[in-house]
């Protein structure tokens, strides 16, 4: 069910009615019940992996907290020799369960994502050798919401295998922790300890709660209506024909890709996060004004803001602080000397990083592709950075003034555009043709937008660009808004909500609406 | 409570907002609306005969010249591709705005069977029609007997701004923001001409109509029955199909055994009595041009005048605009045929 339907809107309509209406002990039920009828809209054949996540990492948490608590008992038992071979033991054990615990859940993601693509690899591959024989695809529907219910479970698995939650003692809660409905379809990723115990707090119907949540649910819908899907028209034209569009077209195509994809998921994410907070529940903010960053690794502290800071505490600490990695330091001090030989760690875990999280888009070339350039940007910006300081110092730049810091902008917004041409196309290799085509004089092969729809692009972007640069400035805009009086409240709310009506692309003459960040 | 008010009040001027948008941004710069729209202004119960029906009707009566030759007033209150499911609200819809002796209902349409109407054919009527429950029972009606799964799951039957909202793109102009009217009284002209090849021969077998259409067309007459005007089922001439006029025969055979009038103008004994000749009175297989619309209109004003003994209007003052519709038609004609035989036609009755 698409947050952008009549079903929805309906199935929000009764849930909330259901979830004021009864006794507040009972309000986690009705979420949880609201949640799995929310999920069975997209097919009965895929409760089966919510379920299985839920139980096993609900059971392997508990098997891990109960490991924890017996073998302390012992250790407080023991002389202090023993102690240390017990916690070893220990640490070895809780290893063995949490690892085998993310295969089993992570392989039924990388299958449904990854499948296909390595089929085709070995078919390329055999067809290089000239093999007879190809092996089929198999007709795979990713399950809805896969990605971000596992990530979501197996960072509250490592945070009890790290001691830093206690394992949930109430299966049914747990249940609504990983299927909370308004973050199924595309986040954001939220921690245990920021949402699980907002489940078992009494919400009672708030007014202002209510307004604010249904203004982000509106600025939500403009997002996605007003901006992506009039954008998604133009792309979708290009995509199909790579080498029909040369010159600035492409790069037209990079700003618009990058603006489709920006709205697409931040309007999702506001939708779920104005949808929760009228029920209460408040959820993380996912994107912080992205394409205002500075920098590259800045960018990506703004950009999918749940996922990166997952890939940052599960992923690259416990790999920059493994024995390995360590080891690893000492060899390149070595080598290299101590300046550089302590940042290349750092560098490798960066690219693996961005290249991990590239290919959880999925597993073609030019996700992967995309990852190392984007991991090569940050490494060359953390290598050449200091250097670049000097010679603005030398030249006396005004690097603190608004021209320094809009350049700095430009610069990162560009640098992040060439990537999204890179993870847009449909292949790698239409990627490759596009940045060539880009070199080329310019031309079109058919009208990309009629001249009305461009001017409305360029009016909502640049309301959506005001938006940004005025909460970027620490200025909160909901809380602003509530400060003028009603009359130009109400007027501006109606201009926004009809201008959605107007300009959105909906209805039969569109074809259905579908957030980008739902098929990962 | 204050906030309720508050949040209630927010939500009438919001909806307020958007039925005017709504407004806006509907179709209505075409034939359809301004047929309407001439009716809805016509003065009160001033219409003696109202036609139902289709292309069918307005393609074909011409209310101007039935005024200026037999006095009395007849419009086409009719919509293109109108299938006749629809016409039990249409009657509602003419009903709320005159009070006529006649209804004049053609039923070419019953012809088509329920799984050929376009999408045209069914958003033609419904989206001229303003938000009411009489729109809601038509769309309801009209996807129940037309209707498929993908029909049925589209919301912009019932609320047409769904549809309309991205008419944005291509530009509103001038008339989107006034009301517009036909000039002559619904009848739309048509100037070219073409041979539609010969007629089929007459045929007078009658289908045996699958239950969906019979239904439809056993309401259509069940609600006749209640109503206090005279009826006349009329199917007017065209180039058909044998298969199609089986069907039409069949529901003129239901009419006429609940004692409705019946004229089925297609025949060769009715084609010569109205005096049509294929080679200069059609502009394609199922309409005539002016020249044949103005035959046709001679002989169904005759006939209704005498059956139905229909008041004489001409000289009323409250009629002055059925004459200015007349002398506009004759204008028009004279423009549009310059030294050929239609303005001659048009203004010289033959009777």
């Amino acid at each position: 069910m698409s947050f952008i339907s009549y079903g929805f809107f309906f199935f929000f309509l009764v849930l909330c009615a259901v979830y004021f209406a009864v006794p507040k002990k009972f309000q986690w039920v009705v979420l949880l019940l609201g949640s799995y009828t929310f999920y069975l809209f997209s097919g009965i054949q895929h409760i089966a992996f919510i379920l299985f996540t839920t139980l096993t990492t609900f059971f392997g948490a508990r098997w891990l907290g109960q490991i924890s608590l017996a073998d302390k008992g012992r250790i407080e038992r023991v002389t202090s020799d023993e102690k240390k071979e017990l916690r070893a033991q220990l640490i070895r054990k809780k290893k063995i369960i949490v690892a085998v615990l993310l295969i089993a859940n992570f392989l039924p993601l990388m299958f449904f994502k990854h499948f296909n693509a390595w089929i085709n690899y070995i078919n390329m591959f055999l067809g290089l050798v000239q093999a007879g024989t190809r092996l089929s695809n198999l007709n795979l529907i990713l399950p809805l919401g896969i990605s971000f219910f596992t990530f979501q479970s197996m960072g509250y698995l490592v945070d009890v295998y790290q001691e830093k939650v206690q394992p949930d003692r109430h299966l049914g809660k747990f249940a609504l922790f990983v299927s909370y409905f308004p973050q199924l379809l595309q986040g954001p990723i939220s921690r245990y300890d920021g949402l699980a115990h907002q489940f078992d707090v009494p919400h009672r119907f708030d007014y202002t709660r209510f307004r604010y949540g249904a203004m982000l649910i509106v600025w939500g819908f403009f997002q996605q209506l007003v901006i992506a899907d009039h954008l998604g028209l133009m792309i979708n034209m290009m995509r199909v024909s790579p080498n029909g569009y040369t010159g600035y077209y492409v790069l037209l195509y990079g700003v618009a890709y990058s603006f489709q994809v920006y709205c697409s998921f931040a309007g999702g994410i506001d939708i779920a996060r104005g949808v929760s907070q009228i029920l209460g529940i408040e959820l993380p903010e996912n994107f912080l004004r992205p394409y205002l960053a500075e920098t590259m690794p800045d960018f990506w502290r703004r950009w999918h803001v749940t996922l990166n800071n997952w890939w940052r505490d599960y992923v690259f600490y416990p790999l920059t602080f493994s024995a390995g990695f360590v080891r690893f330091g000492k060899f390149c001090r070595k080598l290299f000397g101590s300046k550089l030989g302590k940042l290349i760690p750092v560098y490798l875990a960066t690219m693996l990083v961005r290249v991990i999280n590239a290919m959880w888009h999925g597993a073609s070339l030019k996700y992967v592709a995309s990852g190392f350039y984007f991991g090569f940007v940050i490494i060359v910006g953390m290598q050449c950075g200091p250097y670049c300081k000097k010679l603005t110092e030398k030249l006396k730049l005004p690097a603190n003034s608004w021209v320094g810091k809009l350049f700095r902008i430009l610069r990162t917004y560009v640098l992040v555009m060439i990537g999204r041409i890179l993870a847009s196309a449909n292949s790698f290799m239409d990627s490759l043709r596009m940045i060539r085509n880009l070199f080329r004089p310019a031309h079109a092969e058919a009208q990309l937008l009629q001249p009305n729809v461009i001017i409305m692009l360029i009016v909502a972007i640049l309301l959506l660009l005001i938006v940004d640069v005025t909460k970027e400035r620490g200025i909160r805009i909901r809380e602003a808004f509530d400060r003028k009086n009603l009359a130009l409240q109400w007027a501006m709310l109606i201009v926004l909500i009809t201008g959605i009506a107007i300009f959105g692309a909906y209805g039969p003459a569109y074809d259905a609406t579908v957030f980008i960040y739902q098929q990962f | 409570m204050k906030n309720l008010l508050r949040f209630i009040c927010f939500l009438l001027l919001l909806s307020l907002t958007l039925c005017a948008v709504n407004g806006l941004f509907g179709i209505k710069v075409d034939a359809n609306t301004r047929r309407y729209n001439t009716y809805k202004a016509l003065p009160k119960d001033t219409v003696d005969v109202v036609f139902i029906g289709s292309s069918s009707t307005y393609r074909y009566w011409v209310p101007a010249l039935a005024f200026e030759e037999y006095g009395f007033t007849g419009y086409p209150l009719s919509m293109s591709g109108q299938l006749f499911v629809m016409y039990e609200t249409m009657i509602k819809e003419a009903l709320k705005y005159q009070n006529p002796d006649v209804f004049v209902i053609d039923i070419r349409s019953v012809g088509k069977k329920p799984e050929n109407a376009s999408e045209q054919n069914i958003r033609a009527t419904m989206d001229i029609l303003p938000a009411s429950l009489d729109r809601l029972q038509i769309v309801k009606k009209v996807l129940d007997y037309h209707g498929n799964e993908e029909r049925s799951r589209d919301l912009s039957f019932y609320i047409r701004f769904l549809l309309y909202h991205n008419r944005w793109i291509e530009g509103l102009n001038e008339e989107d923001w006034k009301v517009t009217y036909n000039a002559h009284m619904g009848f739309l002209a048509n100037k070219s001409i073409k041979d539609p090849g010969a007629y089929s021969e007459d045929t007078f077998k009658l289908a045996e109509l699958d239950e969906k259409t019979a239904d439809a067309f056993n309401d259509l007459l069940d609600f006749c029955d209640t109503l206090s005007q005279d009826i006349v089922f009329v199917a007017a001439p065209h180039k058909f199909k044998e298969k199609t006029m089986e069907r039409i025969n069949a529901a003129f055979a239901m009419a006429a055994d609940r004692g409705y009038d019946c004229i089925n103008f297609n025949t060769e004994a009715m084609r010569n009595a109205v005096g049509l000749d294929r080679k200069t009175d059609f502009y394609d297989r199922n309409h005539t041009n002016l020249s044949g619309a103005i035959k046709y209109t001679r002989y169904l004003g005759e006939y209704l005048r005498l059956r139905y003994e229909l008041p004489d209007h001409r000289g009323d003052g409250l009629y002055n605009n059925w004459e200015e519709a007349y002398q506009d038609l004759v204008n028009y004609a004279e423009k549009n045929w310059n030294d050929e035989w239609i303005p001659d036609l048009l203004t010289n009755t033959p009777y």
